[in-house]
């Protein structure tokens, strides 16, 4: 017998069994379950009671305490409202719904108190530090700050007539009342700062829409995702409208036939412009014609392999910085290794290494300019080192009231001002006798997003 | 295998509208709408809880999710539009409420008396017997495989219950199956 055919045999009779036996299983009476939903109103106290108790259990075992203060002095701000949320999870105890801050201590009062909060199970997507404040943008929606309070300036809408969750939010493009909010099959354009919206649809190609976008001016823009089997090809689309309509450019193909990641696009100008995927820089000079692979040279004082390349950073007179990782194990997570920050002052004719930093495995980075650079190592969280003369000199602040939880990513405005995503930690799995396992769950471990106004010396929350 | 019409619970009752529209006060439509929510779950409930047993792999987890999400429905009643299908809204649901931050300590603080499964004891220990070989598939590898062999959904159908797109629906499908050869 043909093995693979004996192959397709077995998969095919695993999934005829899964089918006759739980076709099989019994639905409970609606009876039950209605009284059930009695119940657990008339139970709500102890309940929630428990859940407190377990919940301190696990934010103590956590070893978490600071984020008691972080979030008692939260709190007050005010929460979301999860009424316009399509989804479930309404009836959970939500972050800010805790408990746990009503038996925290009194905390000094904060510049900034946050006015709204992540709802559960929303995600940041994408956040920029752009001044005293910035913008967020979550899975569901685009909020503003203007650094005193937070205004949603969009919130994922439900379809009319339909029970079917929107798609997430994939990217923004926020310049000034001008605003790109793409999900996958969509972008949102709001050129009156989140007063009134136009949509136009994206390219059928992009099914799960675009990763990277970047928008050169008001009329000409791109946006790129990986796409077909394996996302070894990347499909890259320009308008010169605007968003209105958008045209295929060539397809560009991975540099190393491996798949391809979350491809990010910056560009200067019309013409000219980078995309990575994280491990391979390109670069066009012809609006998205065509691509050639950027090499960038290698200081002698660096060991290793190209492991990582971040998003290019771009100025206004076609300088621009990007950050490569070089280490003994590219594609680990967490090797040390040394980041080479290169400048180019030519659009990417010529590009030389600025500075070097020894990466202890984690270093976080925000390329602020072409010259303002901030690095913080989220497994120490003793001190934020920045530069804001290329790498020449770097001056490091010591973090007196540091950030809670463990920190993902950042981005700061200038050396001073600067936000930061904090994720909690997973919930102990609770044990729970018999033979079914209760942690086979994908889980999102929630995030915030705290901020610095004096470089990262102190740290408070803005966002809970 | 047994097709998943995803229109399966689109009632025929009269459609309840929101207060905001002055068709009917809140009290009036969570009255309307029971013979509604009775027969959504009458034909939902199995999908519901198939699909959550195909993320998590757990029966009891499954069952769990089900009601859940069926209480949720519920409680919404009289903001649902009974004249449209639930059954997306309740398998979005569900696949939410599985990867919920909060799912594994409330396991621990459900309360109220488990439900009688008596009737479908013989399927849960049959299905012990699969439960390793899916065991080795990651709970979108499950769910993507499961929603397009067995519900027999396309792949952008399920990836619009799952979140992503269809291209990563078929790959997440491929996978599963390639492990659940290996399977034992």
């Amino acid at each position: 017998m043909n093995p693979d055919r004996d192959d397709v045999t077995r998969d095919e009779a695993l999934l005829r069994r899964w089918n006759d036996v739980t076709v099989r299983a019994a639905r409970p009476p609606s009876s039950d379950l209605l009284a059930r939903s009695r119940n657990s109103r008339d139970r709500r106290s102890p309940v929630v009671g428990a859940a407190v108790a377990l919940l301190a259990v696990a934010v103590a075992t956590a070893g978490v305490g600071a984020w008691i203060s972080f979030r008692n002095g939260l709190i007050a701000g005010g929460s979301a409202s999860p009424s316009s949320i399509p989804a479930a999870a309404s009836a959970l105890p939500t972050a800010t719904e805790s408990p746990i801050a009503s038996e925290a201590p009194t905390v000094k009062p904060k510049p900034s108190a946050p006015s709204v909060a992540l709802r559960q199970n929303e995600y940041i997507v994408e956040f920029h530090r752009t001044g005293a404040g910035g913008w967020v943008l979550t899975d569901q929606r685009l909020l503003l700050s203007d650094g005193t309070s937070w205004r949603t300036c969009l919130d994922r809408p439900r379809a009319p007539n339909s029970n079917v969750l929107p798609d997430p939010l994939r990217a923004a493009v926020v310049d000034g009342a001008s605003i790109r909010v793409f999900d996958y099959a969509s972008m949102a354009l709001s050129t009156d700062g989140c007063a009134t919206w136009t949509e136009d649809l994206l390219p059928s190609a992009l099914p799960a829409g675009p990763t990277g976008v970047s928008f050169p001016s008001a009329e000409i823009g791109y946006i790129a995702a990986s796409v077909g089997p394996n996302n070894v090809a990347a499909n890259i689309y320009r308008t010169a409208d605007g968003g209105g309509h958008w045209v295929a450019m060539p397809t560009v193909k991975s540099a190393t036939h491996l798949t391809l990641g979350n491809l990010q696009l910056a560009f200067a100008d019309a013409d000219h412009g980078w995309m990575t995927d994280g491990t391979t820089l390109w670069y066009t000079s012809n609006g998205a014609r065509t691509w050639a692979v950027t090499h960038l040279p290698v200081p002698a004082s660096v060991s290793g392999s190209s492991d990582t390349i971040q998003t290019p950073v771009i100025g206004p007179a076609g300088e621009a910085t990007v950050v490569a990782k070089y280490d003994r194990a590219p594609g680990m997570d967490g090797v040390a290794g040394q980041l080479v920050f290169y400048r180019t002052a030519d659009m990417g004719a010529h590009w030389t290494a600025a500075a070097v930093v020894a990466d202890p495995g984690m270093l976080m980075m925000s390329l602020v300019d072409s010259v303002t650079w901030v690095i913080v190592d989220p497994m120490t969280g003793t001190s934020v080192r920045a530069t804001d003369d290329g790498g020449k000199t770097w001056h490091t602040t010591a973090v007196s009231e540091r950030w809670p939880f463990r920190a993902s990513s950042m981005s700061f405005a200038d050396a001073a001002r600067g936000w930061l995503i904090v994720n909690e930690p997973e919930p102990p799995c609770p044990q729970v006798s018999g033979a079914y396992a209760v942690c086979d769950y994908a889980f999102a471990p929630p995030q915030h997003l705290v901020a610095t106004e004096d470089g990262g010396a102190t740290w408070h929350m803005v966002l809970p | 295998m047994m097709p998943l019409d995803l229109s399966v619970s689109k009632t025929t009752a009269e459609p309840v509208r929101r207060r905001i529209d002055g068709s009917a006060t809140a009290d009036a439509a969570a009255e309307a709408a029971v013979p509604a929510f009775e027969m959504a779950y009458e034909q939902a409930w199995l999908p519901v809880f198939r699909f959550a047993l195909a993320w998590t792999n757990d029966w009891t987890a499954a069952e769990d999710l089900a009601q859940e999400s069926f209480l949720r429905l519920w409680h919404r009643r009289d903001e649902v539009d009974w004249s449209e299908p639930v059954l997306p809204w309740l398998l979005v649901t569900t696949r939410r409420s599985a990867t919920d931050r909060f799912r594994r300590l409330r396991r621990s603080l459900t309360f109220g008396a488990p439900f009688a499964t008596a009737p479908d004891s013989d399927a849960r220990l049959e299905w012990l017997d699969l439960r390793a070989g899916f065991g080795r598939l990651s709970p979108l590898e499950r769910s993507a495989l499961v929603l397009t062999t067995i519900e027999d959904l396309d792949a952008a159908a399920a990836g619009a219950i799952l979140g992503i797109g269809a291209n990563a629906v078929r790959s997440a499908a491929s996978r599963g199956r390639q492990k659940l050869r290996g399977a034992r």
